[in-house]
């Protein structure tokens, strides 16, 4: 495996065990459940106080060798002492031992216009669009770690970045995107691995939007420039099973649900035609991570009672008398524990 | 070896711009007036009181404390050359640039601040006056050297570097003493170099060795513990 972490404990992490080999991994979750600290520890900035963390079979923290292949975006992105942004870079290559020059680099992530400003009056956002630059431009990197990579990024171009994000995994790297937001996440992929209070529960099928909430209804959100007229044409779709409106606070705002997708979407065109509104934009309504997790902690406590219910069920037929020759009791199945590790 | 270069830039960077420079200005400020007082009260024993007090017992110890404060930029020492580190640089190349420029910058300083109790206290005329300016601001240059050592020794320790604070605070309670317990901190050698009362009756020249030795052993104890 290219990443592993074995019964890592720092921060928010706790006992956190993940191996992840070439290709792009989407990790869900937020600052408060660990997802920033992940990202420091593969980094190298810092050791885990419990457990180990290995790129490509090494520390990072102790190896300048796999932090040289290593590209990673943190949270809070640390200021530099460099006069200019550009001796910033110039620095990082020829660390790296990288032939292009930091003018190239800056050129290629379309930054040149910082070149010459003080790394001391780039604001956070700044830092870090800088700091996805150098990322991105590591020469066949073995890990890219990246905190929110389609966020707080000003001058970055969200294209380049997936862009670059896909090209690095088609070429055998291991890509970890880290983020708090579920919409983010279903842009960066199919699936994604949830990370609760610095655990991972459970990584979701595909497609992301439909699997981050299993059991509920898929909802739409609709943009028009008028959903009042909108509201009396959707309740008579027969796919729609749930209309929700807010006047006061998101006046052009719907979110319509129901059992299927593809024919919510159909039924909310026809009624938007029917009601001759002008349709501004329509798209999953993806659930807020809070939520996602309130689903996982359901997952795991209706596993839990239904595993102790069988458990229960076998400890009955063993108490009871047997009556005659019957079919054998298969032995209880152990209970999955509420927050089960990857 | 770019390490080293980055960690030596990264500490030239956070000591010589305009506001870190404050501190060694303040310090040959409390020097200069420290020694003006001790000329005007004890004449003939203004330079001894200057430099075992003022400037040796007060101004360069905690001159150190600030200086690896800033040089560290009120990190852990492993910390403080992330920038180095993180694209690959040895982490331990550049602690070493880091303390480097951190103990030469000091030993100047100690090396100044040292010279300056000797001039205010001395008159123009005085024979001597070469003589204990070129001595005194030798031991300043090893005092320098030393607690620079011992402050980036403190600052692999605690979070956020605050071992630097027990650093002070040993050099303080137990290095004011004579006894074996004085031994292993800068400030009873160096207060034998200056002609006063040694630890454990060493003389003069084991007292330099000590010096010498301590700074040592200090680095490298501060270079072992942080990983590359």
């Amino acid at each position: 495996m290219m990443l592993e972490l074995t019964h890592v404990g720092c921060g928010a992490l706790r006992d956190l065990s993940l191996a992840f080999g070439p290709g792009h991994h989407v990790v869900l979750g937020s600052p408060g459940d660990g997802a920033s600290v992940l990202v420091e520890l593969i980094s190298g900035l810092r050791a885990p106080a419990r457990g180990q963390v290995r790129v490509t079979g090494k520390d990072p923290a102790k190896d300048p060798k796999v932090r040289a292949a290593l590209g990673t975006l943190l949270a809070h992105e640390p200021t530099v002492s460099a006069k200019t942004v550009k001796s910033w870079v110039e620095q990082v290559v020829a660390t790296r031992g990288d032939p292009r020059s930091g003018a190239e680099l800056l050129e290629e992530m379309s930054l040149s216009g910082w070149a010459t400003r003080s790394p001391g009056s780039l604001d956070s956002a700044e830092r870090r669009s800088i700091a996805m630059a150098i990322a991105l431009a590591v020469q066949r990197p073995s890990v890219l770690a990246l905190f929110e990579p389609l966020a707080y990024l000003p001058a970055v171009p969200q294209k380049l970045v997936l862009n670059r994000i896909e090209t690095a995994a088609a070429a055998g790297a291991c890509v970890l995107s880290v983020t708090a937001s579920p919409r983010q996440a279903s842009r960066l992929g199919p699936s994604a691995w949830i990370l609760d209070h610095g655990r991972i529960v459970r990584r979701t099928g595909a497609p992301l939007a439909e699997q981050l909430c299993p059991g509920t209804a898929p909802e739409l959100l609709i943009r028009v420039d008028s959903p009042r007229a909108l509201l009396a044409r959707l309740a008579e779709c027969p796919a729609v099973a749930g209309l929700r409106w807010n006047e006061g606070s998101n006046r052009g705002e719907l979110r319509v649900s129901g059992a299927d997708l593809g024919r919510l979407s159909l039924d909310v065109l026809r009624a938007t035609r029917d009601a001759n509104v002008r349709l501004l934009s329509l798209m999953p309504a993806l659930p807020l991570l809070e939520s996602v997790q309130a689903a996982d902690a359901g997952l795991a406590r209706g596993a839990y009672e239904r595993a102790l219910e069988v458990a229960r069920g076998a400890g009955r037929a063993r108490a009871a008398p047997p009556a005659g020759p019957g079919p054998e009791t298969s032995p209880a199945p152990a209970a999955p524990s509420p927050g089960a590790r990857s | 070896m770019t390490a080293l270069v980055g960690g030596a830039r990264l500490g030239a960077t956070r000591l010589l711009h305009g506001r870190a420079l404050v501190a060694p200005a303040v310090a040959g400020l409390f020097v200069v007036v420290a020694a003006a007082l001790e000329r005007v009260v004890a004449p003939s024993q203004a330079a001894d009181h200057a430099l075992a007090g003022a400037t040796f017992g007060l101004a360069l110890p905690l001159l150190a404390f600030v200086t690896l404060d800033r040089a560290t930029g009120r990190a852990r020492l492993d910390a403080a050359v992330w920038e180095v580190a993180r694209y690959g640089g040895d982490r331990r190349q550049g602690a070493a640039g880091l303390i480097g420029v951190s103990a030469l910058f000091l030993g100047l300083c100690g090396a100044a601040l040292a010279a300056l109790a000797v001039i205010v206290t001395r008159s123009s005329g005085d024979a001597t006056l070469a003589r204990d300016l070129l001595a005194s601001a030798w031991v300043g240059l090893l005092g320098g050297l030393c607690y620079g050592c011992w402050f980036a020794l403190g600052s692999g320790f605690g979070a956020a570097g605050r071992g630097r604070t027990v650093a002070l605070l040993l050099d303080w309670v137990l290095g004011s003493g004579s006894t074996a317990l004085a031994a292993l901190w800068p400030r009873g050698h160096l207060r034998n170099l200056l002609g006063a009362e040694p630890v454990l009756h060493m003389p003069q020249w084991s007292a330099l060795a000590a010096v010498l030795a301590l700074s040592l052993g200090y680095a490298t104890a501060t270079l072992w513990r942080v990983s590359r």
